[in-house]
């Protein structure tokens, strides 16, 4: 890609060989001449010189100051020779031709220095249009980069545009190391990246390496990435022609390095606040998971302790049938406190970190069984109705895991329904995927709150009349998502709640292919 | 070393778990012999000759699971396994050591006394196979030496693959048996990880032999770990 800037307002005159820029001034004087020698047969010799001064006018504007000044000096000489007597020399003997050659050649020097002046105007106002609109084009692609890795692409991209040149962004760690961001095609600015020039820069704050008064013999450049809060990095960009930049470039170069400096500060400014208020969340869901412990364990516990040291005091006195009260609200409460202490450690290894799986093929009839036969003391007289169509494919759970998700749904269902009520278990497959439900015909869930259910520390009834940390739900959400399922709950028409999850179907492996015995 | 009291090395690092453990087992006829460390525990193990081994498996001085191991180079005295970790990996990594049981802290009495009952039992019977013709349970009843099987006086029929597999299941009758075990016995070697076989024939097994598959009341499941058929 070449280039899109001029490297110097002047180069393209300058480039050229100094008699091609003479040149265009001697031939329009040639040119002037011939005319001239033409209207002389019905001018008078002054009004010749006006001839003469459009070829200066020309030769300003077309050809620059150099071709204007030749003009204006060769036409003075010429108007002089050819026209004024006496004729083809240079002698002047009327004094009004005097003035005519002085105004000729003062007129025509101060044009061709005019014109020239307003060419430079306007190349330099093409050229500053350019540079904004560089500048402008890579700032407003820096400000809807998302992520770090974004802004260095697009900043590779914009400097190999107007620059021709490799960059790469180079980020201060929090520790003050420097961390390379990837960027595409960048293989060979990467090998010759020098750790101790980047080094230096951030110390510093100046530029240094290629171009610069600093180690010039690098072959990059060494930009500080300045934020308004402090160094944010490094940019290197290298030249690939290993062309020294004209001011104006190397000024442009700087402001794109400003520009990224306030894009990556904005990035990581922008990081930093959200990872406060999810700090701040955490903070809010700790003390809600102490104040809602303390007071799920300590009750139990109070229990416990006042019924143990009753029997304690009392001793013999008290009648046989107390005791023994006494001693069942013991086990009551323990258990209780083993299923809060069981949900919160649950939860904490849901919590800790990705959940492994120990994913095997499960008949769901298996799992409900074992959960019927561990909750058959809290679901008492309920009547629990199992509808599983005996074609329904094994689920591919990690079984314990999936234990804790039925026994949370049904143990659920048990505290927050009467006694005598009846609780419907069925399940079915469709759609390439397997969906349980468990309803009962209970008071139902409060309206509004189906999602917030699934929250933790959320209870369907905020007074304490039901125990529980309110995890089961969310230790539920957890399981069936960490299986990448879903799982929902809503209100029946005719009363009661419904709690349903689907999971993803897994094609089972060859099942019954052992029937032989071996 | 009474013959009438069966002698129970408990290995248990929690002073107030060795008290109620010892409570609970001097007043169901056991002799209880504590010990706070593993090594304690084995020194005790060699030299008092146990009937039964508790062991935890969170001691100070060494994995509860390495203590199995060791006791099983020299012994097989039974072992059950007192664990606070729900880890059902850890569960079956004991029983695969050489644990007859486990039972999970916390646990009842009632569970723990039936565990050490059917260890026990099963250590006895272990030199009299011919002891174990026929299992009854409840309606169930299965005559091993006929190869018959039947429900409340009902003949029921089974496939061999499920014969094979409720026999192994009555031969460690009251014991969890773990799903390689299952594997191992009935299939033979080279069919781990294959555990839906397993589940599938013992749902088979379970739509023969009871009333309610899904309510099961003989053969019980430890989900994530294996099987249990409920003994008296």
């Amino acid at each position: 890609m070449s280039p899109d800037l001029p490297i110097d307002i002047d180069a393209t005159d300058a480039k050229k060989p100094r008699w091609r820029r003479y040149l265009p001034g001697v031939l329009i004087t040639v040119v002037c001449t011939v005319l001239a020698a033409i209207m002389s047969m019905w001018f008078a010799a002054t009004n010749l010189a006006m001839v003469y001064l459009l070829g200066v006018v020309l030769a300003a504007t077309r050809f620059g100051r150099e071709a204007s000044v030749v003009a204006a000096v060769l036409g003075v000489i010429a108007f002089d020779f050819f026209f004024i007597p006496p004729l083809y020399s240079f002698a002047i003997s009327d004094t009004q031709y005097l003035l005519a050659a002085i105004v000729l050649l003062t007129v025509g020097l101060v044009i061709s220095s005019l014109a020239a002046g307003l060419r430079r105007q306007t190349r330099i106002a093409i050229h500053r249009e350019r540079r904004t609109a560089a500048l402008y084009a890579m700032t407003r692609e820096l400000a809807v980069a998302s992520s770090l890795d974004e802004i260095a692409s697009s900043a590779a991209s914009h400097l190999a545009q107007v620059f021709d040149a490799d960059g790469m962004i180079l980020i201060r760690n929090p520790d003050g190391t420097l961390r390379q961001l990837s960027t595409a095609g960048d293989a060979r600015l990467l090998t010759s990246i020098e750790a101790s020039i980047a080094d230096w820069v951030l110390a510093h704050g100046v530029a240094a390496g290629f171009g610069t008064g600093t180690l010039p013999a690098a072959d990059a450049m060494y930009l500080p990435l300045n934020g308004s809060l402090g160094m944010r990095g490094v940019l290197v960009v290298r030249l690939r022609n290993q062309q020294r930049l004209a001011p104006e470039q190397q000024h442009l170069l700087e402001t794109f390095a400003n520009q990224i400096a306030v894009a990556v500060e904005r990035d990581q400014l922008w990081r930093q606040a959200r990872d406060a208020a999810f700090a701040a969340q955490e903070e809010r869901l700790r003390n809600s998971l102490l104040s809602s412990i303390s007071h799920d364990l300590r009750t139990p516990l109070a229990v416990m302790s006042g019924s143990a040291s009753s029997l304690l005091q009392g001793d013999s006195q008290l009648p046989a049938g107390s005791q023994r009260q006494i001693v069942e609200t013991i086990n009551d409460e323990s258990q209780r406190m083993t299923r809060i202490v069981n949900n919160i450690l649950d939860m904490t290894r849901l919590e800790s970190g990705p959940v492994q799986l120990d994913l095997q093929w499960y008949p769901l009839e298996e799992i409900l069984g074992a959960v019927l036969g561990r909750l058959k003391d809290q679901l008492g007289r309920r009547s629990v109705r199992i509808d599983i169509p005996c074609d329904l494919p094994m689920l591919h759970v990690d079984g314990a895991l999936f234990e804790k998700v039925l026994i949370n749904l049904l143990e659920n269902a048990a505290k927050y329904t009467p006694a005598d009520a009846y609780i419907d278990v069925s399940a079915s497959c469709e759609d390439g995927r397997i969906q349980i439900r468990a309803m009962d015909n209970g008071p139902g869930i409060p309206k509004g709150s189906e999602r917030r259910l699934f929250e933790k520390f959320y209870r369907g009834q905020t007074e304490g009349a039901i125990s529980g940390t309110g995890l089961g739900l969310s230790i539920c959400r957890a399981i069936v998502e960490a299986h990448g399922g879903r799982i929902w709950a809503e209100n029946r028409p005719e009363g009661g709640a419904i709690f349903a999850l689907v999971l993803p179907l897994t094609a089972v492996p060859y099942e019954h292919t052992m029937h032989q015995v071996p | 070393m009474s013959a009438e009291r069966p002698v129970v090395i408990v290995i248990e690092d929690e002073p107030q778990i060795r008290q109620v453990l010892r409570v609970t087992l001097e007043a169901n006829g056991f002799r209880c012999i504590e010990a706070e460390s593993a090594r304690r525990g084995l020194l005790d193990a060699s030299t008092n000759r146990p009937d039964l081994m508790l062991i935890d498996l969170g001691l100070p001085d060494r994995d509860g699971i390495e203590v199995i191991r060791a006791v099983r180079e020299w012994s097989a005295v039974p072992i059950i396994v007192l664990s606070a970790r729900s880890y059902e990996a850890t569960k079956i990594d004991a029983l695969d050591a050489g644990a007859d049981d486990y039972v999970t802290k916390p646990f009842t009495a009632g569970e723990l006394l039936a565990r050490l009952r059917v260890a026990l039992r099963h250590a006895a019977s272990r030199g009299r196979p011919e002891a174990k013709q026929v299992f009854a349970m409840g309606a169930l009843h299965v005559d091993l030496l006929r190869r018959q099987v039947s429900v409340s006086g009902q003949e029921v029929h089974l496939t061999p693959i499920e014969f094979r597999l409720l026999t192994v299941l009555i031969q460690n009758a009251g014991r969890v048996v773990t799903y390689s075990h299952l594997l191992r016995d009935v299939w033979g070697p080279g069919k781990a990880d294959q555990n839906h076989y397993v589940r599938t024939y013992i749902g088979d097994l379970r739509r023969k032999l009871e009333a309610d598959p899904a309510r099961p009341i003989y053969l019980l499941t430890e989900v994530g770990v294996g099987y249990r058929l409920l003994a008296d």
